[in-house]
């Protein structure tokens, strides 16, 4: 194992993050795309939380009101480096499944005579130092509560250790998923074909959620409240084990502390070998070259073309689905409301249903996975595109037809969702009348449909093009702009709903409340459909993208 | 008698800035229909801008483009659909197969089922691509993603073909295909831009020749015409060329590299 060649690896790890917006070649130079930064990042972020660590503890021991406070952070402070496994797990995951083929640096790699071993150590030492600054807060908050605080500076190098350990061990959990996604893929790809790629791609989105479920601490917490399980009795599950060592140390039990201490210890490592021998035995080194089809091109007029779908709008919207299952940097934007629906199941199934909670007002927040496919697919829509934009500007394709085709294409998967969801919630929770349970569908349809337009209206305006190794389609101006319309837009639809709902629903003529409804939704969505149509024309109008 | 006058292409004092970089300064240009045009110059002349700008894909600062008689600024999805474009940075739908993204294209142009299928397999024959039609475009070669571009840009019949390095990358039996095609088009009424570093291609198929260099026009006209503007009678398009971008004294130049 060579110490310089892992080294090489991480500084190029971090250079192509802290690079991936460069606009200019002078803006390499620039401080906020040269490492120093996270450095300099780590050094204020530790002075200030000191500070901070050191005021609050000075203030609670001035207020006895505050105790309650005082036991809040206790508790915190056990599950600090469990609660860090995740936070590298989820970066590395979204880096990973966001890379567009083009930045994919492993090939360059792997033409290199570089160890399996040097290069996990270089790629996890670089999301380590990418995520350094999570350890400066706990570092420089711990210094001043636990350490100068109140002297406990066993505690306090304790907690520190298990944290780095923990933030280590999460990046050699993304290694291990990396290699496994590459052994999906490549598994599947030397099979081609379409079912195969539709396998791979259900596989990695199960693989990212199992993977972001498994090591998600609220979810982890969700589960041991539902079957009353105290922490200190999950002595079975790892991802525990550095809150158990704590927790044993602050009540003095040295000998467990150490025993979870060092197991945990064992579990980084062997999550470390084992991500070693993955990566030896599943890297593809070349990408392979994958057939979806052995039949002759034998073209047909399609169900859209049918119901009056325009070829030009009927081809892109064919392209953009594909291109949805087809890529990986997609699977993030699929998994993100994915994983919120099934948080949203998992909540239901655990939660333990009467009769008092029938579908109501509150069942609303359930739609949420159908309603961010749509706007996050929509918002998406147009940034995917990235740098082959220019096929879609020299076609003779309208402003219209674009935007026709990018609503459909978005809404097609929202609504498919809806429909899931649906059929879910009326199961595990009955409506209290058929009318409610009709006007209830009316207004996630109309909810769906709303947050789709929105996200393409807002994604035509703030696209971004740029295809980096974590592309994001949306400038962050875009994602709060589109968050905010999300918002209002929802919010006028849910109207009726909202004031029906508070006056007595049976109460009210539901000609009424499903007429207001109807009219309103209608209103909203046929407005921001118009915005989106403009915003797609300025879109096209301003093409200086090559 | 009104039609004859229509030009396939008309550029008007076009100019575009890029910051301090003038890429474009007061472009000039009248391109006859079923005429091949040969636009050269050093790298950074301006030969892709210049082709992009009648693309519509750069909106020039000043000046107009006209696409047989009709602004490409008015009507973009009219002048769109009479041009077939080949890129010199091909960025195709590489999560596509070479079939899938064709389809794609000639829907976009509006080609009704016959005609696309019988063109995408003619065209994925001819370019010897029938037997990986299938594959992801991610896993084929840059020729074969410039086939696929070529291809692409010739299935609706354009009437005017712009070529940006077209030619680069491909086999010598695929670029004779291209170039036997150019010529064959040509003579059917299509009007054909193409820019090259190949002189020698650039001799031999085109009918006018555009020199350009620092965003200008400096040359235009037949082979003759050039020898005579350059003064350098009976000499060749690569004497020419160097003469008229004011690269001289190359020799210098490769002495101080050794």
């Amino acid at each position: 194992m060579n110490l310089r060649i892992i080294v090489a690896i991480g500084r190029i790890y971090t250079l192509s993050f802290l690079r991936r917006r460069q606009s200019s070649p002078q803006a390499i130079n620039r401080l906020t795309r040269r490492p120093l930064i996270i450095i300099l990042v780590d050094f204020f972020a530790f002075i200030l939380c000191v500070f901070l660590g050191y005021i609050i503890d000075n203030a609670l021991l001035i207020e006895e009101e505050l105790t309650f406070i005082g036991e809040m952070i206790d508790e915190m402070l056990i599950f600090i480096p469990a609660l860090l496994i995740s936070i590298p797990l989820a970066y590395g995951i979204l880096f990973e499944f966001s890379q567009a083929a083009k930045t994919f640096t492993t090939e360059t790699v792997n033409m290199l005579p570089i160890r399996a071993n040097e290069y996990v150590l270089g790629s996890s030492l670089s999301t380590i130092f990418i995520l350094s600054p999570i350890i400066s807060i706990v570092l420089g908050f711990t210094s001043g509560l636990v350490g100068i605080g109140r002297g406990l500076y066993f505690l306090w190098f304790s907690l520190l250790t298990l944290s780095i350990l923990a933030l280590s061990g999460g990046a050699f959990i993304v290694e291990i998923i990396r290699a496994i996604t590459n052994r999906v893929s490549s598994a599947f790809y030397s099979r081609g074909g379409r079912s195969s790629v539709y396998i791979r791609f259900v596989l990695s989105v199960i693989i990212f959620l199992v993977a972001m479920l498994l090591f998600n601490f609220n979810f982890l917490f969700l589960l041991l409240e539902a079957y009353s399980v105290e922490i200190i009795s999950a002595w079975y599950v790892p991802l525990l084990w550095p809150s158990i060592a704590i927790l044993n140390l602050i009540a003095r039990n040295l000998l467990l502390a150490w025993i979870f201490g060092l197991l945990f210890l064992g579990f980084c490592v062997s999550c470390f070998f084992t991500s070693v021998k993955l990566r030896e035995k599943y890297w593809a080194p070349q990408p392979v070259s994958i057939k979806i089809s052995s039949k002759l091109y034998r073209p047909r007029k399609g169900i859209l073309q049918r119901i009056g779908y325009a070829p030009a709008e009927v081809a892109l919207i064919r392209k953009d689905l594909r291109g949805l299952v087809r890529r990986k940097e997609m699977i993030r934007i699929v998994v993100a409301p994915l994983f919120s629906t099934v948080i949203m199941i998992i909540t239901l199934l655990v939660t333990p249903q009467t009769e008092e909670m029938p579908l109501g007002l509150f069942n609303l927040f359930f739609l949420m996975g159908p309603i961010l496919f749509g706007w996050l697919l929509g918002i998406t829509s147009f940034g995917q595109e990235g740098e082959s934009m220019p096929i879609i500007y020299s076609l003779p394709i309208g402003g219209k037809e674009l935007t026709k085709a990018k609503i459909s294409s978005s809404l097609f998967i929202a609504l498919i969702s809806l429909i899931a969801t649906l059929c879910l919630i009326y199961i595990i929770l009955p409506a209290s009348s058929f009318d409610f349970m009709l006007f209830f569908t009316l207004l996630s349809v109309l909810l769906t449909i709303e947050a789709t337009i929105i996200g393409v209206a807002v994604g035509a305006n703030y696209p971004d093009f740029t295809t980096t190794p974590r592309s994001r389609f949306i400038t962050v101006t875009g994602s709060m702009v589109g968050i905010f319309f999300l918002g209002i837009g929802l919010l006028i639809i849910s109207l009726p709903f909202l004031i029906f709902y508070t006056i007595e629903f049976e109460a009210v003529n539901y000609l009424v409340v499903f007429g207001s409804l109807i009219l309103i939704g209608l209103f909203v969505c046929y407005f921001t459909y118009k915005m989106a149509i403009k915003n797609t024309k300025k879109l096209l109008d301003r093409v200086q993208v090559m | 008698m009104e039609a004859n006058t229509i030009k396939a292409l008309e550029l008007r004092s076009v100019s575009k800035n890029y910051g301090s970089i003038a890429a474009l300064q007061g472009i000039d240009l009248d391109i006859e229909e079923g005429t091949i045009e040969g636009l050269l110059g050093p790298n950074g002349s301006g030969k892709s801008t210049l082709m992009k700008t009648i693309m519509g894909l750069v909106k020039p600062d000043t000046g107009d483009i006209h696409v047989l008689g009709k602004s490409i600024i008015e009507h973009p999805i009219e002048t769109k659909r009479q041009i077939g474009y080949v890129p010199e940075d091909i960025r195709l739908y590489e999560f596509l197969t070479a079939v899938e993204y064709l389809d794609f294209i000639a829907d976009a142009y509006q080609l009704d089922v016959e005609t696309k299928n019988k063109r995408i397999n003619e065209y994925l024959d001819a370019f010897g691509l029938k037997g990986r039609h299938n594959e992801l475009i991610s896993g084929y070669s840059g020729g074969m993603k410039q086939k696929i571009a070529i291809i692409s840009s010739l299935l609706h019949k354009p009437r005017i073909l712009i070529f940006d390095e077209a030619l680069t990358g491909l086999d010598p039996i695929s670029a004779r295909i291209v170039k036997d095609l150019l010529h064959k088009l040509a003579k059917e009424g299509v009007t054909i831009l193409f820019s090259t570093h190949v002189l020698a291609i650039a001799e031999v198929m085109c009918d006018h020749i555009t020199l350009m260099h620092s965003g200008k026009i400096i040359a235009r006209g037949q082979l003759k015409e050039l020898q005579e503007q350059a003064k350098l009678s009976e000499s060749s398009l690569e004497d020419i060329f160097l003469k008229l971008t004011g690269t001289n004294n190359l020799k210098a130049i490769v002495d101080a590299l050794k």
